[in-house]
C-alpha cells in the first residue's frame, strides 16, 4: 500500500506551486560516458530485458485520443512515446501532457483510497462542515453499501429521480469504461442525468440545419482538412488546444490554400495562417452573416446544390411558418411537428436523430413546379421554383430561399463593420474566398457566448448556401462521436430505453434546487453524483455552486482519480483509476480508428475503475434488473460493443483483433461525412429555414419560434459594449485553452508545473498602464458574481479591452478567489449552453499580501 | 563521417513542447532543468508565449526550440580544461564526460547559447522517487555540468534522438548533414535558414527554417 498521504483538506497555493519532491532513489546503472557509439549500444544489449512495451490511449478527451507506448520497468511507469504503428501514419500523435502522465500516476494528489467527510451522515449532512471537514478513510465494502443505502434511502422517500447523476468524460471518453461507465449506472438504476452545458451551443445551430441535432457529429475527419482550398479556422486556437491536428491545416496551406484564422487574439494559429482577421469578441455570427449576404448580393451561391439538396425550395406557409406538405390539405391539416433538436439527452441525438427519410416522407412535401405553373410533389416536379410567392388551395406560401434572401438583406457588410469592428472589404473578401475557392472548410472552435446558437446556424448556411458540405475537402462544425459500426447501447441503456427521461440541464439545477420543482412537479435533489466531472472546477459562476447550489444537496458523492476541487466538497469520495490502470475501449470518433486501451500499471492505492465501483455499488442494490447488468464480466461488456456484425464485415474488428493490435481502423482516413448528400432533417435535406425551433432540452418553458426561423443577429449576455455591466466592469475576459491543460486535468503534474508554474492575467500593456499595472505585478479581477487573484503577463497581441486566464487552474493556485467565479452562468432557452466567454470584469492592482 | 545535425521550421514550430517533454523524460532530468527549451521570439523581451509588437498590425510572434546547438567549432571544447567536453569524431556530436568534469563550469561561459548546459549545483532532486526513461542514460551528478547529449544513448543503437521521435507540427528533421541525400541537406538546399549567432563562428549543426 502505498505511504502517499490522503489531503485533508483544501490545497493550499504553497503546496501547489511547491509540489511535494521525493529524492531520487533510483540506482541506475551509469552507461559509461566516454565510450564510443558500438561500446554504447553494447552496454544497452546487456542490460536490456526487464521493460516491456504497452500500447495505451491518453482518454483526457481533447479529442486527440493519442495512441501511444508506455515503457514499464519494474512495474512502474518510465517512458511513453507517440505510437509510430497506426493503419494510418498521419494520424500519429502525442502532446506535451501526454508525456506527463506517469507524473500523474503517481502524483500527491491522487484519491486512493474510499473515504468521507467526518460528520456527513443520511440523517445529519453537516453541510455546512464541506470544505473543511476531515476524512474518514473506509473500506470498499463500507463505502459501497453507505453510497447504495444512500440511493435506496432517497428513493424510497423521495423518489428514484432524487438521484441525480452528472457524468463528464475527465475519466476519459469510451465505449467501454469512462464517460460511457457513468451513463450506464444512471441509466441502469433509472436515476436522474445531468446534462452538462457544455459545448453544446453551435451544435444546436449547425444540428437544426443539418439535422444531426447536438451531437457532436459534423465535421470531415481531420485528414480531410488536407484537400480544403480555403480553410477557416473560427473560433479556436487548434495549435493550443488540438495541436494533433493542425498539420493538417499547415498541409493545406501549403497546397495553396487560405489558411484564415478568425479571433480576436494573434494566436500562433493566426501567425501561421494566410490570413488573420482580428474581431470584436462574440461578434462573430454577424460576420457570419454578412458573408451569408455578400455571398447572395453576388450570386456566388450554388444554385444547383440548393435545388437539390436544401430547403431551397419548399414553401413556408405564411400562416404557421411550417414547410407546406399535401396532407396539410387532408382531413388532419398541417401535421403537428417535433421541435427541432428532438431529444433532450446527448446519447440520442446520434440515434434517434439520425435518420434519413424515405421517398414516402419527403413524397409529402410541395414544391411550386416553375413549368407547369402549378403546384407538385417534392419528389416528382423537376424543375421547382427557386423563388417566389404563390397561393395554393387558399394558403399563402413563399419559398423558403426567397424568405432567406430577404431575411440577409439587413446584414450588410458595412452594418457587421459597425459590430464586429471587421472592415467591410475584408468581410467581401472573406465571402468570396469561401464561396469562390473551394472546398472550402470551417473549422469549428466554440463560441462560448450567448449567441452561439445563431453561430453554428450561420456556419450551416454558409455550407448550405455554398454547397461545401459532404464533399472532400468541404465540411464544417465539429468532429463527430459516432461509431456506427460498434454498439454501445447494450453499456449505456443497461436495462432499456424504458428508464431514462429528459436530462436536466445544469444550467437550471439551482432554479430546481431552490423551488423544488421541474417541469411543473415536486423534484427533491438528494443526491448528486459526480463521475468523471469536476462541477466545482469546470463550471461557470464558481462561487454560486459552492456557496448556493451545493450546500442544498445533503449528498454529494464523487469518483475522481485526482483530488479535484469537486472531491472538497463531497461527502463521499471514490478513487477511481487514471486511463493507464485499466483496460478500456476509445472509441471517439475524432479519429477514424478504434483502440484497445490497455492497463499500463496497477491502480495506485485501492483505486477501482468505474465499472467495478458500480458493481460493488450494485451489490447492495435492491434492483435485479440493474444487477443482472453488473453480474457480466468486463470482457463480456466488451464484446458486446465491439463483437458487431458490421464492425466485423467492414473493418474485420471484433475484440480478439483488437486486443492484438491495438489500434484498428474503422473509417477512411479522409472520410467524408455526409457523402451522399442526405440529411437527417425531416425533409432530408438541409433546411436553412428551421420550420418548428425548440429548446435543446425542454425545461418548461416556452422560445421565441419566430426568432430561431433563421439567422438573426442578437447580442452576447453581457460582453457587449452597451450592457448594463459595460459601464462596471468595461474588460471582456475570456478563457483561453492553454497546452499545460485538459479543462481541470493535468493541474498537478509537477513536470508540467515546471513550464507553468502558476496561474495568471493575460493583459494588453495599453489596459494595464491607465490602471497603474506592471508585468509581473499581481492584480485582481472581479465582478458581481466573485474574483481572482493572481500575477498579470503582458501581451501585445491581446486585443486592447480583453483579458484572459488560462482555463482549468485549481482554485487553489489562486492568490485568492478563481477565474472561474467570473464565468457567466446565464441560462440561455434555446441552446442552454454555459457562455463562459460572455463574462465582464474590470481589474485593479493587488495590494494585499501575498503568500 | 556522419555529422548529425538538426533541421527546425520554425514556420511550423507551434512551441507545443513535445520535443522538450520527450527529452525531459528521457533523460530523466532533474527538477527544474531541460536541456531543449522552447523560447518565445517575439522581437523583444516578453515572457514565454507572449507577443511582441503593437496590436494588431506590428505583431510579433513564433517559437524558437533550443538546445545544445552541437557546434563544428565548440567553443566549450576549447576551454574545457580536462577534457570532459569534446567531440565525437564519429558523429560530431559534443559531448560531456560526466566522470572526467570538475564542475568549473568554464564551457557554460564560453558556449554562447546561454542555458543550453546545466549544472548540478546540489545532489539532483527529482519528482518522482525512481528514474524515468531510457534506461542507459547516464546517471545525473551533483557538481557537474550537463547538456543535450543528442541523446547519444539512442543513436548508437540506431534510435532517433528522443526529440526527433515524433514532432507534433512536423516540425523537426535530423539526420547526417554529410550526406546530400539526407532529409537535412535537402532542405537546407531549398530552403532558406538561419543558424543562431553565426557571428560567433561556433558552426551549429542546428539549423533554423524561416
Amino acid at each position: 500500500m502505498s505511504e502517499i498521504k490522503i489531503p485533508s483538506k483544501g490545497i493550499s497555493r504553497r503546496s501547489f506551486l511547491k509540489t511535494s519532491a521525493a529524492v531520487a532513489g533510483a540506482a541506475a546503472v551509469s552507461g559509461g560516458t566516454l565510450t564510443a557509439l558500438a561500446d554504447v549500444a553494447e552496454d544497452a544489449k546487456s542490460s536490456a530485458g526487464d521493460e516491456q512495451e504497452i500500447k495505451c490511449v491518453c482518454g483526457c478527451n481533447c479529442q486527440g485520443c493519442c495512441s501511444m507506448i508506455a515503457t514499464v520497468r519494474e512495474g512502474r511507469m518510465v517512458n511513453i512515446r507517440s505510437n509510430e504503428d497506426l493503419p494510418y501514419p498521419s494520424y500519429e500523435r502525442i502532446c506535451m501532457r501526454g508525456f506527463s502522465h506517469a507524473n500523474r500516476l503517481y502524483d500527491f494528489n491522487r484519491v486512493l483510497y474510499p473515504m468521507k467527510r467526518k460528520t456527513w451522515s443520511i440523517e445529519e449532512p453537516h453541510v455546512e462542515n464541506r470544505g473543511s471537514d476531515e476524512w474518514e478513510r473506509l473500506s470498499w465494502d463500507e463505502a459501497a453499501k453507505l453510497v447504495a443505502d444512500t440511493l435506496m434511502y432517497n428513493t424510497k422517500n423521495y423518489g428514484l429521480r432524487s438521484n441525480c447523476v452528472l457524468v463528464s468524460a475527465g475519466n476519459s471518453f469510451a465505449a467501454y469504461g469512462g464517460l460511457v461507465a457513468g451513463l450506464g449506472f444512471s441509466n441502469a438504476f433509472g436515476f436522474q442525468g445531468m446534462d452538462v452545458c457544455l459545448d453544446y451551443g453551435d451544435l444546436v445551430g449547425i444540428g437544426q440545419v443539418t439535422g444531426s441535432g447536438w451531437d457532436f457529429n459534423q465535421r470531415n475527419m481531420a485528414g480531410d482538412y488536407r484537400f480544403a482550398k480555403t480553410l477557416l479556422i473560427w473560433d479556436t486556437n487548434p495549435p493550443n488546444s488540438q495541436p494533433h491536428s493542425w498539420h493538417f491545416c499547415i498541409e493545406a496551406k501549403e497546397a495553396g490554400a487560405n489558411l484564415v484564422v478568425i479571433d480576436p487574439t494573434y494566436t500562433i494559429a493566426a501567425r501561421q495562417a494566410t490570413k488573420w482577421v482580428p474581431i470584436k469578441p462574440g461578434t462573430d455570427p454577424a460576420l457570419g452573416m454578412a458573408m451569408l449576404n455578400v455571398i447572395i448580393e453576388n450570386e456566388w451561391y450554388d444554385l444547383d446544390f440548393m435545388r437539390e439538396h436544401t430547403c431551397a425550395p419548399l414553401l413556408v406557409r405564411e400562416d404557421n411558418g411550417h414547410f407546406l406538405r399535401s396532407t396539410d390539405f387532408g382531413e388532419e391539416g398541417p401535421m403537428q411537428l417535433p421541435e427541432y433538436p428532438f431529444y433532450g439527452m446527448l446519447l440520442l441525438q446520434g440515434t434517434k436523430a439520425n435518420k434519413i427519410p424515405t421517398e414516402a416522407d419527403t413524397e409529402k412535401y410541395v414544391v411550386w413546379d416553375a413549368d407547369a405553373n402549378t403546384w407538385g410533389s417534392l419528389n416528382t416536379v423537376a424543375n421547382p421554383a427557386m423563388e417566389g410567392t404563390f397561393e395554393i388551395n387558399g394558403v399563402k406560401v413563399t419559398t423558403a430561399w426567397t424568405l432567406f434572401k430577404e431575411h440577409m438583406a439587413q446584414n450588410t457588410p458595412e452594418w457587421a463593420e459597425e459590430i464586429t469592428e471587421v472592415p467591410a472589404d475584408t468581410i467581401r473578401e472573406l465571402a468570396r474566398m469561401y464561396a469562390q475557392d473551394t472546398p472550402s472548410t470551417i473549422y469549428a472552435g466554440y463560441h462560448l457566448y450567448d449567441n452561439c446558437e445563431e453561430m453554428g446556424m450561420t456556419w450551416a448556411c454558409l455550407a448550405s448556401l455554398t454547397g461545401n458540405i459532404g464533399k472532400k475537402g468541404a465540411s464544417i462544425g465539429h468532429l463527430g462521436k459516432s461509431k456506427p459500426d460498434i454498439n454501445m447501447a447494450g453499456l449505456v441503456f443497461p436495462t432499456g430505453l424504458s428508464r431514462i427521461n429528459n436530462e436536466l440541464p445544469w444550467l437550471n439545477f439551482q432554479e430546481v434546487l431552490d423551488t423544488g420543482e421541474f417541469l411543473g412537479k415536486e423534484f427533491p435533489v438528494r443526491l448528486l453524483y459526480n463521475i468523471g466531472a469536476n462541477p466545482v472546477g469546470s463550471y461557470a459562476a464558481q462561487a454560486k455552486c459552492i456557496n448556493e447550489i451545493l450546500p442544498k444537496i445533503p449528498c454529494i458523492v464523487t469518483n475522481d482519480s485526482e483530488f479535484s476541487e469537486t472531491c472538497e466538497y463531497s461527502d463521499i469520495v471514490l478513487p477511481s483509476t487514471h486511463y493507464f490502470e485499466y483496460d478500456w475501449i476509445q472509441a471517439a470518433s475524432h479519429t477514424p480508428f478504434l483502440y484497445m486501451a490497455n492497463k499500463v500499471v496497477d491502480p495506485l492505492g485501492e483505486a477501482k475503475e468505474d465499472v467495478d465501483i458500480f458493481r460493488e455499488i450494485a451489490k447492495y442494490m435492491d434492483d435485479e434488473k440493474a444487477k443482472a447488468f453488473y453480474a457480466k464480466s468486463s470482457e463480456e461488456m466488451m464484446r458486446s460493443v465491439v463483437d458487431t456484425p458490421a464492425a466485423q464485415k467492414n473493418w474485420g474488428i471484433n475484440l480478439d483483433a483488437l486486443k492484438e493490435k491495438g489500434v484498428m481502423a474503422d473509417k477512411e482516413e479522409n472520410w467524408v461525412h455526409w457523402s451522399d448528400l442526405k440529411f437527417p432533417t425531416l425533409s432530408g435535406r438541409l433546411e436553412f429555414y428551421v420550420e418548428n425551433p425548440g429548446a435543446r432540452i425542454n425545461v418548461g418553458k416556452p422560445i421565441d419560434k419566430e426568432f430561431y426561423h433563421m439567422p438573426t443577429y442578437h447580442t452576447p449576455n453581457e460582453a457587449y459594449d452597451d450592457s448594463e455591466q459595460h459601464k462596471k466592469y468595461p474588460l471582456y475576459h475570456y478563457c483561453e485553452r492553454t497546452r499545460f491543460h485538459l479543462h481541470t486535468q493535468y493541474n498537478h503534474a509537477p513536470i508540467l508545473r515546471e513550464l507553468d508554474p502558476e496561474p495568471y492575467l493575460r493583459m494588453n500593456p495599453v489596459d494595464a498602464e491607465p490602471r497603474g499595472i506592471k508585468e509581473g505585478d499581481y492584480v485582481e479581477a472581479y465582478n458581481d458574481r466573485g474574483h481572482c487573484v493572481c500575477r498579470v503577463k503582458f501581451d501585445n497581441g491581446l486585443r486592447p479591452g480583453m483579458v484572459s486566464s488560462p482555463k482549468g487552474w485549481h482554485r487553489g493556485a489562486y492568490v485568492a478567489g478563481s477565474y472561474q467565479e467570473l464565468t457567466n452562468d446565464h441560462m440561455n432557452l434555446l441552446h442552454q449552453n454555459t457562455s463562459f466567454d460572455d463574462t465582464l470584469v474590470e481589474v485593479r492592482k493587488y495590494e494585499g499580501e501575498v503568500a | 563521417m556522419t555529422h548529425y545535425g538538426m533541421v527546425i521550421d520554425t514556420q511550423k514550430c507551434i512551441g507545443c513542447h513535445v520535443c522538450a517533454m520527450a527529452c525531459k523524460l528521457e533523460n530523466n532530468l532533474p527538477n527544474d532543468i531541460w536541456w531543449n527549451r522552447i523560447l518565445t521570439d517575439n522581437g523583444g523581451e516578453a515572457q514565454f508565449d507572449m507577443v511582441g509588437g503593437t496590436y494588431p498590425d506590428d505583431l510579433h510572434f513564433g517559437y524558437l526550440p533550443v538546445s545544445c546547438q552541437h557546434c563544428e567549432n565548440p567553443a566549450c571544447v576549447k576551454v574545457c580544461p580536462v577534457g570532459a567536453t569534446y567531440q565525437d569524431p564519429e558523429t560530431g556530436v559534443v559531448r560531456q564526460d560526466y566522470d572526467k568534469c570538475i564542475g568549473c563550469r568554464m564551457c557554460m561561459s564560453a558556449c554562447p547559447y546561454t542555458g543550453v548546459r546545466s549544472f548540478n549545483w546540489e545532489e539532483p532532486q527529482y519528482h518522482m522517487d525512481y528514474a524515468t526513461g531510457g534506461k542507459d542514460v547516464p546517471v545525473h551528478q551533483k557538481h557537474v555540468v550537463e547538456k543535450c547529449t543528442f541523446c547519444y544513448h539512442r543513436i548508437s543503437q540506431g534510435i532517433e534522438p528522443a526529440c526527433m521521435h515524433l514532432c507534433v507540427g512536423r516540425a523537426r528533421f535530423w539526420g547526417d548533414l554529410d550526406d546530400p541525400n539526407s532529409e537535412v541537406s535537402q532542405l537546407l538546399a531549398t530552403r532558406e535558414y538561419k543558424t543562431l549567432l553565426p557571428e560567433r563562428d561556433t558552426k551549429p549543426s542546428v539549423y533554423y527554417l524561416v
